[in-house]
């Protein structure tokens, strides 16, 4: 029940809300700003449509068939200097003449720009194994240990992990999970689109609402001079304890209403039917030379849970720090700024770390260096995130440390002067 | 005025203004440092500054068709020595690379002449082969700039105004983009930050007092509801200090890029993409920018204090401060600072929104000015 009082103390106020409706139109702005792609991904979901999103012999050789039938529409079209026999539609527009002052139709034109984008899939597709096999993991591993500039130990322990990656890449091309069908990444970076800039934006948006929300709770009896009847009844300084619980449930019901609200956005605007357990490591959503490759068989729909219970687990760690630095300072406006400062030191302090030791890889393993990759967990990418289990690894040690901390601050907070 | 002084004093609370200063530290780490310490970045884009420099001693801001011969002609005199430094090396003369001509034609998938290139241009670093690039890339676009000015103003209807760019001779300037590139990352920051601060040391003119029930005695005093007036003007006194504070502290880093060579230069430059609807000098460029940071300065500053007014949480008043943050950075990033005045926007849009901004402010004040008047301030 003191919880319920607690909650109504945030819930009340009408700013809780309104940021919460401000935030989900900043995100449905972004969101629409990138929507004129859409047309030209729907190209590739009638392709899922008919022929599933697995890349196989016998796929390849239906769409194949169809493939030819473009192939003989585009050789009866004439280019600019009547030179027709063109076989595929991307060889008729290379010329910027040709698509700058086409000599078609629109309705012909637009035909061919489709073809084109079916053109894209269709080649890739048959271009995977090739490239994965050209993907050499080792050589990438020196020349990050080479742009970063890592020595001795710590080039070793990127070099095994790197080692792990190799082996992974043969799992993966024996269990052909790279060769599935989805939005082509380095068109549409769709990977990126949503999970880092909207994965970002949602951290950072949470990451304000729940610094608030927890400052509040646990300053409130401080900020509206309440302290001294609060903390002097029967249950007494023990209220911080519902404080923590209520911080916690008001901190899941924002997250759930932010994320709930924005991915509702994302999934009405950009039509993923069909696409929902492609894996993240197929080789469409790569956007360099160096495809993306998930630890574990992960797929899309799977990543977007992973991703909501880390971003979940991190922001109950952010609540956790928020709560310790209220019962130590009191004023949710000096709780707000504090926190500001740790999570820039966080994020500025691994870059002074000289990249000898392995202690530099440790101190990355912090909740506030993992938010800013939030495309790359779970993956081997980056040479301080790459070890498969960073993720676990960091939140697991953050949760003991915020838990010691907040037990420690708890027990402080009993025996203290209330002024 | 006393009661002014004490209240510019409780704003600049130690506590906050240690906080600010460290977020200021880590602001200057995160997003400034690197337009510092890494300017110009690389070659051949220091050779392309030193060069501009070198192009101003000897042209003076401009340089016009017959200075362009004369440059062409150092761009000969350049291509004789790297000749001269080719022919002096025997892996060159090997491989049958022996001017700078072959050098530049060299196949990319040529073993040797791969190796000999990055033999020259990494591991010895000649002077004269990056030069030459930077050069290269100065001619290429003084040759064609009527072209990539027709293509930036496509977008433009009025024949007049081009017409008179052209006449006005406006792509004679020697500024390189990279010098004002530099500079709006950089001013873009310091805007963003002027900005938050403000916010954050302004914000607490009311709400403190008001948690401590201060307020009730102030209203009821000799001042009486005067008071409303001398916090907003202590907040507006304070915002200009701080703002002015954090533009000496920018200028005097901006000072070590040494670009003050270009502050007499025109803005709209063959060697620049930012094209302005006005003939600015880089200077009085700066100037503009700077305007700009101190309008905008005033208007967080007075919404801040309004909001401070209105809010009796903390969680409100940051809560509130927030979206305010959030639209100006946008907008400062869009045209308010960055960029400011580009014609890729239309030619009244910074100052319409400015115009906007200030009237939304200045208005909303000055209800609240006399609405304190007759406010039951219980």
């Amino acid at each position: 029940m003191i919880i319920k009082q607690e909650l109504l103390k945030i819930f009340r106020l009408p700013i809780v809300g309104i940021l919460l409706l401000f935030f989900i139109i900043i995100n449905g702005l972004f969101i629409w700003s990138h929507s004129y792609i859409k047309e030209e991904l729907s190209v590739l979901t009638s392709l899922v449509d008919k022929y599933g999103t697995a890349i196989n012999e016998e796929m390849l050789a239906q769409f194949g068939g169809d493939y030819q039938q473009i192939s003989d529409w585009v050789s009866t079209i004439e280019d600019l200097n009547g030179k027709s026999g063109y076989e595929h539609p991307s060889d008729l527009l290379a010329d910027d003449e040709f698509f700058l002052n086409p000599p078609i139709s629109d309705k012909e034109f637009n035909q061919l720009l489709e073809y084109d984008l079916i053109e894209t899939y269709y080649r890739t597709a048959q271009d995977i194994d090739g490239i994965y096999e050209n993907v050499n993991v080792r050589a990438r591993a020196e020349e990050t240990i080479d742009l970063y500039g890592f020595q001795g130990e710590a080039a070793e322990t990127v070099r095994a992990q790197f080692e792990k990656l190799a082996d992974r890449k043969e799992q993966l091309i024996e269990n052909g999970e790279h060769k599935h069908l989805f939005f082509y990444g380095k068109i549409y970076k769709m990977h990126n689109l949503l999970f880092k800039d909207i994965g970002m934006i949602l951290i950072f948006e949470l990451i304000i609402l729940a610094v608030l929300i927890t400052g509040a709770v646990t300053n409130y009896e401080f900020e509206q001079k309440t302290a001294l009847v609060t903390y002097t009844t029967k249950i007494g300084r023990k209220l911080v304890i519902p404080k923590l619980f209520a911080a916690i449930t008001a901190n899941t019901a924002v997250i759930i209403s932010l994320i709930g609200a924005t991915l509702a956005i994302y999934f009405l605007v950009f039509n993923y039917s069909g696409l929902w357990h492609v894996p993240i490591s197929s080789y469409f959503n790569a956007i360099t030379d160096f495809p993306y490759i998930t630890w574990w068989n992960i797929s899309f729909i799977e990543y977007i849970g992973l991703m909501l219970l880390l971003i979940y687990l991190v922001m109950m760690l952010f609540s956790g720090m928020t709560y310790i630095l209220s019962i130590w300072l009191k004023n949710t406006y000096l709780v707000f700024i504090s926190f500001m400062v740790i999570l820039g030191l966080g994020v500025l302090i691994p870059g002074y770390i000289p990249l000898s030791t392995n202690f530099s890889h440790y101190i990355h393993q912090t909740p506030f260096f993992m938010i800013l990759n939030p495309h790359e967990w779970f993956m081997g990418y980056s040479p301080f995130t790459i070890s498969p289990y960073y993720e676990v690894i960091t939140i697991s040690s953050w949760a003991v440390f915020v838990a010691g901390l907040i037990f420690v601050s708890i027990r402080r907070f009993y025996r203290q002067a209330l002024h | 005025m006393r009661i002014i002084l004490n209240e510019i004093k409780k704003l600049f609370d130690w506590k906050v203004v240690a906080l600010v200063l460290l977020l200021s530290f880590l602001f200057y780490q995160l997003f400034m440092d690197f337009e510092f310490s890494v300017f110009p970045n690389g070659r051949p884009t220091t050779d392309h500054y030193n060069i501009a420099k070198d192009m101003i001693a000897e042209y003076g801001q401009e340089m016009d068709e017959t200075e362009f011969e004369d440059f062409k002609l150092t761009y000969q005199e350049e291509v004789e020595k790297a000749n001269d430094y080719l022919q002096s090396r025997e892996d060159a003369v090997a491989i049958g690379i022996t001017t700078y001509e072959q050098f530049r034609a060299r196949d990319g998938h040529d073993e040797q002449a791969s190796k000999l290139s990055s033999n020259i241009m990494f591991e010895e670093g000649v002077d004269v082969f990056w030069e030459l690039q930077a050069r290269e890339s100065i001619i290429e676009r003084y040759a064609n700039k009527k072209e990539d000015f027709s293509r930036s103003t496509a977008h433009i209807n009025s024949e007049a105004w081009k017409q008179t760019i052209i006449d006005g001779k406006y792509h004679h300037s020697i500024l390189p983009g990279l010098v004002t590139d530099n500079y709006n990352n950089l001013i873009k920051m310091v805007a963003i930050w002027v900005v938050i601060s403000v916010m954050i040391i302004v914000g607490r003119v009311f709400i403190v007092d008001q948690k401590n029930n201060v307020m009730l005695l102030q209203y009821t005093s000799k001042t009486g509801r005067l008071i409303f007036r001398k916090k907003v003007i202590a907040a507006v006194i304070t915002t200009l200090l701080i703002t002015t504070a954090y533009l000496a502290a920018f200028f005097a880093m901006y000072r070590t890029n040494e670009t003050s060579d270009f502050f007499q230069s025109k803005v709209w430059s063959f060697d620049n993409s930012y094209q302005s609807w006005f003939n600015l000098t880089f200077l009085q460029y700066i100037i503009l920018t700077v305007i700009g940071i101190y309008l905008l300065a005033l208007i967080s500053g007075v919404l801040s204090t309004i909001l401070s007014r209105y809010m009796s949480a903390y969680i409100t008043l940051i809560g509130s401060q927030v979206p305010i943050v959030v639209i100006l950075v946008y907008l400062i990033g869009e045209y308010l600072i960055y960029n400011i005045a580009s014609i890729h926007d239309p030619k009244l849009l910074p100052f319409i929104t400015y115009t906007i901004l200030i009237a939304f402010a200045f208005f909303w004040l000055n209800y609240r000015i006399r609405r304190e008047k007759r406010l039951d301030i219980l």
